[in-house]
């Protein structure tokens, strides 16, 4: 038995509480001891990146100290908050370590780097109102996610979005991608808003209480999958698509039951993506000279820019110098940092990266405050896929749509952060995505916040938040 | 609470997704560490890559560091952004050996002296203004011209000044069979004379000449010492001519003089060939070994920054014969003038050789980067010998020319017979205030010196106060 439902007991059987809670005092100690450390971790961490600012960018040490202060008492607050309710303190120190470094450097890109936006800290404080909101709320939203609407009301979302997009969607960086749209005086990225809704769709899919056969899985996946395909070419945001495709084959491969069904359905997809990818190559000999020529129709206009995009992508990751000023040059300025950065960042005052605010973040943060920065990060988020997957595993013992929605918020930030680093670092084709944490964008951010929030509440009292799983909808503390 | 059979197949697939994402994870971190940082490292050829990349990066803005000499002058620098650093005249050329240059593309680097091994600072750690680091040296502008212009004058040979007390190199100027001018490295690296990236003075290495009697006596008087010999110990009647024992070849004085009786002063004040090749047979190979090991001859000394000065004590076979070669200089004991610097140093600082350095420190703006620390490299003589070699090696000086209007002047030269033919002539010795060699590669006499060290003593005289 729990904590929590020891609360409900404790109105019973007074008497009976009092013996359970002196053997929970014997017993829990140990690991509640191993977890309070931890938050130490990001305490230290946001000290000396202080110390990395103040020598990198001397001008930017003020704006940090003023966050620190902030910072520290958010740190304090929210470790005691998750420590009491026995959470996942490592996923704390990794998430707050990881938003602290985020933090210092945005302060000193903004001091550093020639950037189209200044990074606001109220946007970051806003971001964390806005995910302890849908935290809250996210309790509400849980008990829907286990009627069988809530997936077609998730299909539609997603739809929505992205014909709200088509039509009303704007591109305020000029890069040819509709994301965006101006709510007042606000600017929205709506594309984040289908992660949540991808997370949420797939945890309905999968919910313990419709048994729904192997058919209607795909088949209903299939359709979500579609329409963020369809969705994404039409505004030309690849980007997302990448993380949701890659959220769609995994949330399949794991949690559908063996089947040749599936083996076949994922194989089909695999080598359909390999084809679409040797068709835009093909494609892209076979467009460049008409679109040179001014001669696409109107079909043939709305498919140029993703097969030239697509090309581009590969091409220059292939081959970094195949168009040093055009398509590559982005990369080629980053492996220029990389060289340059060395364990503790640049002193040649080296800053000629593009977009080192979002896309290039992690290239900006060895740049500025070295290779070991960088790693730590990236240390940080395999302890958030860590963290993730074990609670991940830990709920399917209670509930296939928790396990779920845990499973594909670490997905979204791990598979994010790591496509976009790789990326940047000319590993894999670039994916002009933020990184979670590391790069600025209030939208992104606030849904980032919103899933390190979800993440934390449901590794409360060691991830058995909700014991009474799919079957109890109201059980919850 | 176990698991459903699909949701234990569920766990283990998560559970392989994560260790995938770890593995990859681990090796992201490992690849590049090990192509970035470990790498550069320890790999020349990463090390320019490295090199090369962040020049490329920089070259548009960064202005090379200034380098200054001990009081703060000028020597080179004033770049504007883009444009490589330069030395007014004639420390364009007095300080061309010293300074060098740095160049990088690709996977190679072109680089010598204090701005190849200072680079780091100097280009590649740059303040708010995209200025580098700036270097203070321990050399006086007005010597090293004064060596340069008045004393080398177009000589191939080389002028080094260290500070008795501390090491400090005043002055090191070199001059070559090529004029390399500072601010035109390709007047160096596009010459096709062999053996033209060569600083005369660090890596001159040539028998010493007559200055090795210095090494011989002070092993002999360190011996007289120790067993109790009295004076007669020194006494020598000289023919002019010295045949050692089972050795056929004759060793003899130069102008073939013959001296008569003569003792250890009148020896090296007449640098007496004969003497010395007999007083080294008496004295044994051991002794002279042991103190000419604790002059550091036949080790490796770094100087920071500079580089590293090599030398060589070789006894050949050790028969009485090669033992009379070596104590009078000959034979196959290389040393470079330097060194011999740094041996008058010792013997002026009561037998304490200091480390010689030449970079006092490196500063960006008010930030230390680099301090030297002064330190001695060995205790060579005790007091007592060393009192007794500064009078005999006084009397020499005072032979020179070198007398009481110079103050009190410690000396000897030597004339090296070198395997290629050329005569390398010497002049080392100290003042009260700083050490001295004055090497001149391929003269006839070292004679010839004479006026060159009287200039130079007046000159350190001068600079001195006294």
């Amino acid at each position: 038995m729990r904590l929590f439902q020891k609360k409900e007991k404790q109105q019973e059987t007074p008497g009976v509480l009092m013996e359970e809670e002196t053997h929970m005092t014997q017993t829990e100690p140990e690991q509640t001891e191993k977890g309070s450390g931890y938050i130490v971790i990001p305490i230290l961490l946001e000290f000396v990146l202080g110390a990395f600012v103040w020598i990198q960018a001397p001008g930017a040490a003020f704006n940090y100290l003023c966050c620190l202060v902030v910072m520290l008492l958010m740190t304090a607050f929210i470790g005691t908050y998750v420590y009491n309710r026995d959470g996942d303190m490592k996923l704390f120190a990794a998430i707050a370590s990881l938003s602290a470094i985020g933090i210092a450097l945005q302060l000193v890109i903004d001091e550093v780097y020639q950037t189209f936006t200044v990074f606001s800290p109220l946007k970051s404080a806003a971001a964390v109102v806005i995910a302890v909101v849908f935290v809250l709320l996210y309790d509400l939203l849980r008990r829907l996610l286990n009627h069988s609407f809530s997936i077609y009301f998730m299909l539609v979302f997603s739809a929505a979005i992205y014909l709200t997009l088509y039509f009303a969607g704007y591109d305020p960086n000029g890069m040819g991608t509709s994301a965006w749209v101006q709510i007042g005086g606000m600017t929205v990225q709506l594309t984040d808003f289908t992660k949540i809704a991808a997370v949420m769709f797939y945890s309905s899919l999968f919910s313990s209480k419709e048994n729904r056969s192997e058919s209607s899985i795909l088949i209903l996946s299939t359709i979500f999958f579609v329409i963020n395909l369809a969705g994404s070419v039409a505004i030309h945001e690849l980007g997302s698509f990448f993380i949701l495709y890659f959220l769609h084959i995994s949330v399949l491969y794991i949690f559908m039951e063996k089947s040749n069904q599936k083996r076949n359905y994922l194989l089909i997809l695999a080598g359909v993506t390999l084809a679409a990818l040797g068709t835009c190559f093909v494609l892209y000999r076979y467009l460049r000279p008409i679109a040179e020529a001014g001669g696409l129709n109107s079909f043939t206009s709305v498919l140029w820019p993703i097969v030239r995009k697509v090309y581009l992508r590969f091409s220059v990751t292939a081959n970094i110098y195949s168009d040093p000023y055009g398509a590559g040059y982005q990369l080629l300025q980053g492996k220029k940092a990389l060289w340059i950065g060395g364990l503790f960042g640049n002193r040649v005052n080296f800053n000629a990266i593009p977009v080192v605010e979002s896309d290039m973040a992690f290239i900006a943060l060895i740049n500025s405050f070295g290779m070991l920065m960088g790693f730590l990060a990236v240390l940080f988020f395999a302890r958030i896929m860590r963290s993730g997957s074990k609670l991940s595993i830990h709920l399917l013992e209670t509930s296939r749509a928790d396990a779920v929605v845990v499973y594909g918020l670490t997905v979204l930030l791990f598979a994010q952060a790591m496509l976009v680093i790789l990326g940047s670092c000319n590993i894999i084709p670039l994916a002009g995505l933020p990184i979670p944490f590391l790069s600025r964008g209030g939208t992104y951010q606030a849904i980032v916040f919103s899933f390190c929030g979800l993440l934390l509440h449901m590794s409360e009292y060691q991830g058995n938040r909700y014991e009474g799983g799919d079957e109890d909808e109201s059980e919850t503390v | 609470m176990s698991l459903k059979p699909s949701d234990s197949i569920a766990s283990k697939r998560i559970r392989l997704l994560e260790i995938l994402a770890l593995s990859g994870c681990l090796l992201f971190a490992a690849v590049f560490s090990y192509k970035y940082l470990i790498m550069p490292a320890v790999s020349p050829e990463h090390k320019a890559t490295k090199n090369s990349v962040t020049m490329q990066a920089v070259e548009g803005y960064m202005i090379e560091g200034s380098y200054l000499d001990r009081n703060g002058s000028l020597i080179m620098g004033g770049s504007a952004p883009g444009e490589a650093a330069s030395a007014a005249y004639p420390m364009n050329y007095s300080y061309a050996w010293l300074l060098g240059y740095y160049s990088v593309s690709g996977t190679s680097e072109n680089r010598f002296a204090l701005r190849g091994n200072l680079y780091d600072y100097t280009m590649f750690t740059l303040d708010d203004h995209n200025t580098g680091a700036t270097v203070r040296l321990t050399t006086e502008n007005g010597l090293q011209n004064f060596a340069y212009s008045s004393i080398l004058a177009g000589m191939e040979g080389s002028v080094i000044v260290i500070d008795n007390d501390t090491g400090a190199i005043l002055c090191l100027a070199s001059q070559s069979t090529i004029d390399y001018d500072v601010n035109d490295p390709n007047t160096l690296l596009l010459s096709d004379v062999e053996g033209s990236q060569y600083r005369r003075g660090t890596f001159e290495n040539d028998p010493p000449g007559s200055t090795f009697k210095i090494i011989t006596a002070a092993a002999a008087l360190q011996m007289q010492e120790e067993e109790g010999l009295d004076d007669s110990f020194f006494n020598y009647n000289d023919t002019g001519i010295y045949v050692a024992e089972g050795d056929g070849f004759e060793i003899t004085n130069w102008g073939n003089y013959a001296y008569g009786e003569i003792n250890l002063e009148t020896a090296l004040n007449n640098s007496v060939n004969c003497y010395f090749a007999n007083l080294g047979n008496l004295v044994g190979k051991e002794r002279i070994a042991q103190m000419a090991e604790n002059f550091l001859i036949g080790q490796e000394i770094k100087i920071p920054w500079l580089g590293t000065i090599h030398s060589e004590l070789d006894f050949g076979a050790g028969t009485p014969g090669d033992i009379a070669q070596v104590s009078f200089g000959q034979g196959n004991t290389e040393i470079t003038p330097l060194q011999l610097t740094m041996i008058a140093q010792a013997i002026a600082n009561d037998g304490m050789m200091m480390n010689p350095y030449v970079v006092e420190s490196v500063r960006l703006g008010r930030l230390p980067l680099y301090t030297h620390i002064q330190h001695k490299l060995n205790s060579c003589l005790s007091a007592s010998v060393d009192e007794k070699l500064k009078a005999i090696m006084h009397s020499t000086a005072v032979g020179y020319g070198l007398d009481e209007n110079y103050g009190m002047v410690y000396a000897k030269t030597g004339s090296a017979e070198c395997p290629d033919g050329r005569v390398h002539t010497y002049i080392m010795g100290f003042t009260e205030d700083a050490s001295f060699c004055i090497s001149a590669n391929n003269s006839d006499i070292s004679y010839s010196l004479y006026s060159y060290a009287q200039q130079l003593v007046s000159y350190l005289n001068n600079l001195y106060g006294r």
